[in-house]
């Protein structure tokens, strides 16, 4: 059973706010979703663009307008053209914008598992990052510590191409997984390797000018942070 | 005491004094190099690329590299390789192994453009081109590196030196010795262009390895062969007792090298004999020859020639006369060379003053299997003739002119040739007391085949047929008198007969035939077969204490005139030579010469030595002493001295200088030699020239 939600549908929206609150704990149910946020519970903070439904039976969430979600628990802030959520499992977003400290997704998709903390983009993605901009076929995002795992990667800047590019978000610091090329100035590093890595360090000049540090010598910290991307 | 007695001795003489000198002798220590060759060196072998997959790092401007570790600090515009690290370079073809790598002023992002990327490694393995360099340290610009504590690797040759640069895919090096399977060198610079030969300049080489250098041998600039590990010398020279002996343009060292430009020439003359002359040059190009020729005995022969932007002045002087040259390059045109020159007879019997402009043209071209060369000639000469006694001075001009096509062409294992000539000479005298048109046409066809005999022999056939019509004054109104027709045959066999290496003795057969053809038969026919056998101590079956024996079995036979008619033969010889090496050597010569009667020589030579001082040192004195015994057995007299000579030489095991003199049948020949192992310089040998062919080639 899907419940309407609206301003035009007052008197059902305020019964299925009730309901909602009875079986489904944290079921989100603005009364004036177009305006307001309306926290369901201490996790998602939602902001409809329109209308939102709620299927009773399944509790899931859509905003078929978009809006925009904020995980409170991860962080991750995500604006779509339309999105399906249910409280504590999952949220599934089309047409998304995402940030999360301080980086940006743009995404046809997104699908964040709320439950293991975890996220993909299964129809590519494009990541602007610390000192890092990169376009994927598809990426996979590990929150707390926040890192995504990137396939196919392209990017102008740095200049790289890989099998897959494992990012940690916070630092900017990034393995390359071969086959890669990565260019940097006059440089241009190869590995044709499967079991390749190069890793990436953003840093700055002396002058302030940012940059990188590469090599192929990985760090053990990384390496243990990076291990739930690696498959 | 004839004069043949008295120069002879005289030359012994000097030859004795010679010796002595020789004998006193002081080596100076030359600077040995120990290198022994590591055979790590070779791996991997020299021109393998660097990896094309796994880790690879492309430096823009710079070139490429493969590695096990990169760090790459982008902050600094610095990169560091290491383990394996394999570079190859945009700016030079140049290979760069080492084990750790240090780039700088690498132009990264966020760096400011910087000067060239430098590099700093130490102990790398550089190939270039097919010769391999270790340095102790490579450093500076990636364009313009500086290598320190070089060690360089090629075919045949090891070097070392403490300081050298690699700039623009060239190797130049300083203060380097190279050493050879055979020889050591210093050298002043050392240059490894990209064209892969080692040229070292201001060499300065020798072959003693165990005792003091008494002997080197230099060159102005010295180039290494990649191919076959030799050396050649340009300019080269020798210096025995301190003097500086020029050995000519060029000279190769090294294995199997027969390429020795010996400085003394021996050549025979129609009017002087034997002429045995020592070649002097300079680096200008003019050349002194100084020598004596045998007809009449020890008379002085000179030759000077210098020439320099197509200047050129000859002085020639000799019992035949005194002949001064001088000639000027003119213009050239359609690639004809012109010339103007003066050629004065100074003395003999034709003084003369000739004066006048040359013109010649040569031109070659080929197919795939055909050669055809055209060679054109055109003068005009002035001729001045002086008062000789009641003779009055003439004056005239004389037009000599040739032309001539020759072709030759490869068909199914042959080789053909033929050519076509024509020659011609008009002559006006002044005063209208005489001249006239003389000339002369050739035909030429020929055919030749080089055929392989198994074993390793093989050997050359060829075949020519000469037609010639000559004629004159109306140049080509050629009746039969003037017409004639040969054919010359020459073959030339070698082949081992019994087996090769140290069962080996060799037969080289040759034989020509120069024979007159019908309906004219003008001329005379000629006749020779030369055959010689060498075979060695255990071909023969003596054991293993004659492996040092050789013989030569030799038969030589020449004969001249009208077979088949009047036969008059020229003269026939048959030899038996045997030698010991170190020792000696023993002939048995029976032959005749034309007008002469039969002559059965006995000689030999028998080495002595005189002293035998530290480290191998010695003196050797080696007399040579032919009688002629055919007197004796015909019961008309004693046996006759007919040869006897004197060799001394100063030997050690880094060389021998010799001098010596044979005098036989009138004859006088002074021999030097030169010898470091394996370099050798011996010489002059006796020569023979082929028998003169009359009535061919030149201008009438």
């Amino acid at each position: 059973m899907t419940v309407p939600v609206g301003p035009a549908r007052g008197l059902v929206a305020v019964a299925a706010l009730l309901l909602g609150a009875v079986v489904a704990q944290g079921a989100t149910s603005p009364s004036d979703a177009t305006a307001d946020a309306v926290p369901a519970s201490a996790r998602l903070t939602v902001v409809p663009d329109g209308p939102q439904r709620l299927d009773l039976a399944t509790l899931v969430t859509e905003l078929p307008e978009g809006g925009r979600i904020v995980d409170a628990e991860t962080g991750l802030a995500l604006d779509a053209e339309r999105i399906r959520f249910r409280e504590g499992a999952f949220v599934e977003a089309d047409g998304v914008s995402a940030e999360l400290t301080g980086a940006r997704f743009d995404a046809p998709r997104l699908e964040v598992n709320l439950a293991e903390g975890r996220a993909v983009a299964p129809d590519g993605v494009a990541y602007v990052g610390a000192g890092l901009e990169v376009s994927a076929t598809s990426a996979r995002i590990v929150f707390e510590p926040d890192l995504v795992r990137f396939d196919a990667p392209r990017a102008r800047r740095p200049d790289l191409e890989a099998r897959a590019l494992l990012v940690d978000v916070a630092s900017g610091a990034a393995w390359l997984l071969g086959p890669y090329r990565y260019a940097e100035g006059l440089l241009t590093l190869r590995d044709d390797r499967e079991d390749a890595v190069l890793q990436i360090v953003p840093t700055t000049t002396d002058a302030g000018t940012p940059t990188y540090r590469a090599a192929n010598r990985v760090d053990d910290a990384l390496r243990t942070r990076f291990a739930p991307l690696r498959p | 005491m004839t004069p043949v007695r008295c120069s002879a001795v005289r030359v012994a003489r000097a030859v004795a004094l010679v010796a002595v000198l020789a004998g006193a002798l002081a080596g100076a220590a030359f600077a040995q190099v120990a290198l022994e060759r590591d055979p790590a060196w070779s791996e991997p072998r020299v021109g393998t690329p660097c990896a094309e997959t796994g880790a690879v790092v492309e430096l823009r401007g710079v070139g490429r590299a493969t590695y096990d570790a990169i760090r790459v600090e982008g902050d600094r515009g610095r990169a560091v390789l290491d383990g394996g690290v394999c570079i190859e370079l945009d700016a030079q073809e140049v290979r760069i192994r080492i084990a750790h790598l240090e780039l700088a002023g690498l132009e990264l992002a966020g760096t400011a453009p910087g000067d060239a990327v430098r590099v700093a490694a130490e102990d790398a393995v550089l190939d270039v081109a097919a010769w391999r360099l270790r340095a102790g340290s490579v450093r500076g610009r990636v364009d313009a590196l500086e290598v320190r504590d070089v060690v360089l690797l090629g075919p045949g040759v090891l070097a070392v030196a403490e300081v050298g640069t690699l700039a623009g895919g060239e190797v130049r090096l300083t203060a380097v010795r190279a050493a050879t399977d055979g020889y050591l060198f210093a050298a002043d610079t050392a240059h490894l262009p990209p064209s892969g030969r080692l040229v070292l300049s201001g060499v300065e080489g020798t072959s003693c390895r165990d005792c003091p250098v008494r002997i080197r041998f230099g060159a102005d600039r010295a180039t290494a062969d990649l191919d076959g590990g030799r050396l050649a010398l340009a300019a080269p020279r020798l210096r025995v007792l301190g003097v500086p002996v020029p050995l000519g343009e060029r000279l190769e060292v090294g294995a199997g090298v027969a390429e020795v430009d010996v400085p003394f020439d021996q050549r025979e003359d129609d009017a002087l004999g034997i002429v045995s002359t020592l070649r002097l040059r300079d680096s200008g190009g003019a050349e002194l020859r100084a020598g004596t020729a045998t007809a009449p005995t020890l008379a002085p022969v000179l030759r000077y020639a210098a020439e320099a932007g197509g200047d050129r002045i000859a002085l020639a002087a000799d019992a035949e006369g005194v002949t001064l040259a001088v000639g000027r390059a003119g213009p050239a045109a359609v690639g004809a060379t012109t010339r103007v020159e003066a050629v004065a007879d100074l003395a003999g019997a034709d003084r003369s003053l000739r004066v006048g402009p040359a013109a010649r043209w040569r031109g070659t071209s080929g197919g795939r299997a055909t050669d055809v060369t055209t060679r054109v000639g055109l003068g005009v000469e002035a001729v001045v003739t002086p008062r000789d006694g009641a003779t009055a001075p003439r004056a005239g001009v004389r037009v000599p002119a040739y032309a001539e096509v020759g072709a030759t062409r490869d068909v199914a294992g042959l080789r053909l040739s033929g050519a076509a000539r024509v020659d011609a000479q008009g002559t006006r005298v002044a005063g209208g007391s005489g001249g006239g048109v003389r000339a002369a046409a050739t035909l030429r066809a020929g055919v030749g085949r080089t055929i392989d005999v198994g074993g390793g022999g093989g050997g050359t056939l060829d075949a020519t047929l000469v037609r010639r019509w000559a004629g004159g004054p109306d140049p080509f109104g050629m009746g039969p008198e003037g017409a004639t027709s040969r054919l010359e045959l020459r073959s030339d066999l070698r082949t081992d007969a019994l087996g090769s290496g140290a069962d080996r003795a060799t037969v080289r057969l040759r034989a020509y035939a120069d024979v007159r053809l019908p309906p004219e038969a003008v001329g005379t026919d000629r006749l020779g077969v030369d055959a010689a056998l060498d075979v060695d101590g255990a071909a023969l079956g003596l054991g293993p204490d004659a492996e040092s024996f050789r013989a030569r079995l030799a038969v030589r036979a020449d004969a001249a005139g009208r077979f088949g008619g009047d036969a008059d033969e020229d003269g026939w010889t048959v030899a038996v030579r045997a030698t010991w090496p170190e020792a000696g050597e023993a002939s048995l010569r029976v032959g005749r010469t034309a007008d002469a009667p039969i002559a059965v020589t006995l000689a030999a030579a028998r080495r002595f030595v005189l002293r035998t001082g530290p480290e191998g040192g010695r003196v050797e004195l080696t007399p040579t002493l032919g009688v002629d015994v055919a007197p004796w057995l015909r019961g008309e007299g004693p046996p006759r001295g007919v040869r006897h000579g004197l060799r001394v030489a100063s030997a050690d095991c880094c060389g021998r200088v010799a001098v010596g003199y044979v005098a036989e049948d009138g004859e006088v020949r002074v021999d030097v030699g030169v010898t470091l192992p394996p370099l050798a310089l011996e010489g002059p040998p006796p020569l023979r020239l082929p028998a003169r062919i009359e009535g061919y080639g030149g201008t009438p």
